[in-house]
């Protein structure tokens, strides 16, 4: 009976359809680009590739000094996503739960974090690192990208501290919960989706970084973002396409697991 | 004032009578609004108590008050004698349901039911494990202990709260509109189900609803809130059939309050000058008002009679008015009146009264004794 006015329902979504399919397909595009030519079989970048192989990944796999590169990211990537887990939780409480006089500046001091200019950052901190022994440290970029990092662990958990139902803690505290072990039994667990991805972003913000990177870490040893960028200057081969498939991967696999723990929360 | 800080109960501990509770003139201000104001009020061990109100009358305050979610600004609040001001909430031994049912949506039915045993300690798995079972028995939920609260129906998370709230056998029981999210039939089947529950952990119940049919159902003591303070606290009968002011008696339901000036108090019956016109007998029954004193008169719809001719009687008053509507309800019908301006209800045998139409001039009767004078409550400043 209603067959009809479905019908015409979907005609008009049809367009709507298109519109997202062509907006995702400019936004993937460069993704898929890269991707293809990692499994380039020729010496130089052309698109599409005339032949195919692996030979890119077994370049950069083997090689120490791109391993090196990698190890230095995840190194730096971990530290810098638990420090902002250390401080991003205890301050997204402190946000949403406390009357703070000026929370308002603090929330826009956040933000102001989020936009500063990577290379003013960059700068500043070499500056400030200089004296300290801390450029060329893992701990050094770790730290700065923290500052980054912070803000997105802060963005993610409040949002979710403020769809959690008071009444949950309370109840656990009159059913013989002290106010930490509700807290670690039941507001944590419930609010833990929102403190992955906000952990997960801090990683990949600090994975793909490069202006604070060259700064504060551009001339021994490289991250993965420096080290691409400085490829590209020497020669344009293939491996870097190869080297960027990695990076990307790295995000899906750790979106992909995030997305797999929130789903398996939602069923619960 | 010293405060023993009384341990936590072991957990589990079977049937055991509920805690004396005693409310010493407590008030909490939020701001300039006073939610709760000197309340004081003595509920006796396993008792069943309602806290029965308008919207923002302070029976949520008061609750949470209780709980120790929230600390008075004044007064004092004894559980078995003992001051529990210093008392933290997961010390108390209390067990809550609280209105949305806060159930963990992170845990089946089974742990969400567990959790106040775990949490209190003092009991080894296996007896957990028997009483969790146990009490998912008492609330009809034995194969549904796998399940998440999200893949339950309405009534059936609200019968998980209620587990969880007295697996643990607490000696206070703090329900909080438990039934409000609920349809009708459901609730009249929970009333019930409350009840058996009540009976059988021997608990101290404090119950907060706005549905005064509930209260009258369920409790021991019905306890009227308006404004934060207490109007009044009486059995079920009393609070119905003898409220002691206007407020009680027109949010018990359905009465006829109609105002009046006193024109004689001398004798055992008053005299009262209704202000739609007419001079009236009333009984004298509780405190005497004074002469000129503004007063409201309660008639119950069920102790209208309806009349054609004015009554022989004169113990029997009378106002004359007209049918504005016949409602039928099989046993009994029920008309609305005009009475120069002033709508009244009754409620009279469907047997007898089939000749009843809209437009018609009757009159509205009722005995001298059933009616009975309200005085507004005066609160000290
Ligand atoms: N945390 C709070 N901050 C400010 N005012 C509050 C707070 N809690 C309650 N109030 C005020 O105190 C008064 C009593 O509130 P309370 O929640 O106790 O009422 P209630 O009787 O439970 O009402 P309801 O039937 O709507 O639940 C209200 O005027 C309310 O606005
Ligand atoms: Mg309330």
């Amino acid at each position: 009976m209603d067959q009809p006015r479905h019908l015409s329902a979907s005609f008009a979504r049809a367009p709507l359809i298109g519109m997202v399919l062509l907006s995702l397909a400019y936004l993937i595009f460069p993704v898929v680009v890269v991707v293809v030519i990692s499994f380039s079989g020729q010496k130089f970048l052309s698109f599409p590739p005339a032949s195919f192989s692996t030979v890119w990944y077994r370049d950069i796999l083997t090689s120490a000094d791109w391993a090196q590169s990698f190890w230095i990211t995840i190194r730096v990537g971990v530290l810098a996503a638990f420090l902002s887990v250390g401080i991003g939780l205890p301050a997204a409480f402190a946000l949403v739960r406390r009357r703070i006089p000026g929370k308002g500046v603090l929330e826009a001091l956040l933000l102001a974090a989020l936009i500063t200019p990577p290379i003013i950052k960059g700068l500043s901190l070499y500056l400030f690192y200089a004296p300290l022994g801390l450029n060329n440290t893992v701990v050094g970029l770790a730290v700065a990208h923290t500052v980054t990092g912070v803000p997105f662990v802060i963005l993610n958990v409040s949002a979710s501290l403020r769809g959690f139902d008071m009444d949950l803690e309370r109840a656990a505290v009159i059913h013989g919960c002290s106010q930490l072990g509700a807290l670690r039994r039941v507001t944590i667990p419930i609010i833990m989706p929102g403190i992955i991805v906000g952990t997960v972003f801090a990683f990949l913000q600090s994975a793909q970084e490069l202006l604070v990177a060259l700064f504060v870490m551009g001339s021994v040893q490289r991250p993965l973002a420096v080290k691409l960028w400085e490829s590209v200057r020497v020669s344009i081969d293939p491996s870097i396409a190869a080297a960027s498939t990695l990076l990307i991967a790295f995000a899906v696999v750790a979106f992909v697991l995030a997305s797999v723990l929130q789903w398996r929360r939602r069923l619960a | 004032m010293m405060a023993q800080p009384h341990e936590a109960m072991p957990a589990g501990t079977g049937p055991r009578a509920g805690a004396t509770l005693r409310l010493d003139a407590i008030s909490k201000r939020f701001g300039s609004v006073t939610a709760v104001n000197r309340v004081s009020l003595e509920i006796p061990a396993g008792s069943f108590v309602s806290l029965l109100g308008p919207s923002g009358s302070g029976k949520t305050t008061t609750l949470n008050m209780i709980a120790g979610f929230l600390r008075p600004d004044e007064g004092e609040l004894y559980f078995d004698g003992r001051p529990v001001a210093n008392v933290a909430p997961n010390k108390r031994d209390i067990g809550m349901v609280f209105q949305s049912y806060a159930l963990f949506p992170h845990m089946t039915v089974y742990d969400n039911v567990a959790f106040p045993l775990r949490a209190r300690g003092g009991l080894d798995g296996a007896a957990i494990d028997r009483r969790v079972r146990e009490q998912l028995e008492m609330v009809r939920l034995a194969d549904f202990g796998e399940r998440f609260p999200k893949q339950l129906s309405g009534g059936q998370r609200q019968r998980v709260a209620m587990a969880r709230a007295v697996v643990a056998r607490p000696s206070v029981l703090l329900l909080d509109e438990p039934l409000g999210a609920l349809d009708k039939n459901l609730r009249d089947q929970l009333q019930g189900e409350i009840k058996k529950i009540h009976r059988s952990v021997g608990s101290t119940f404090v119950y907060v609803t706005h549905d005064q049919s509930e209260a009258l159902n369920l409790s021991d003591l019905v306890v009227v809130m308006r404004e934060g303070r207490i109007e009044q606290a009486s059995d079920p009968r009393t609070i119905y059939q003898a409220p002691e002011t206007p407020f009680v008696a027109e949010f018990m339901g359905g009465a006829n309050l109609l105002p009046a000036t006193v024109a004689s108090c001398s004798a055992a019956v008053l005299v009262l000058d209704l202000h739609m016109g007419g001079r009236v007998l009333a009984p004298a029954s509780g405190s005497k008002p004074a002469e000129g004193e503004e007063v409201s008169l309660l008639v119950r719809p069920e102790d209208v009679l309806i009349a054609e001719k004015p009554p022989a009687d004169p113990e029997v008053m009378s106002l004359s008015c007209s049918v504005l509507d016949v409602a039928y309800f099989g046993d009994t019908i029920r008309l609305s009146l005009d009475a120069s301006g002033t709508i009244l209800t009754a409620r009279v045998p469907a047997r007898g009264s089939a000749g009843l139409s809209a437009g018609q001039q009757v009159l509205f009767c009722w005995r001298q004794g059933s009616a009975r004078v309200l005085r507004r409550r005066r609160y000290k400043p």
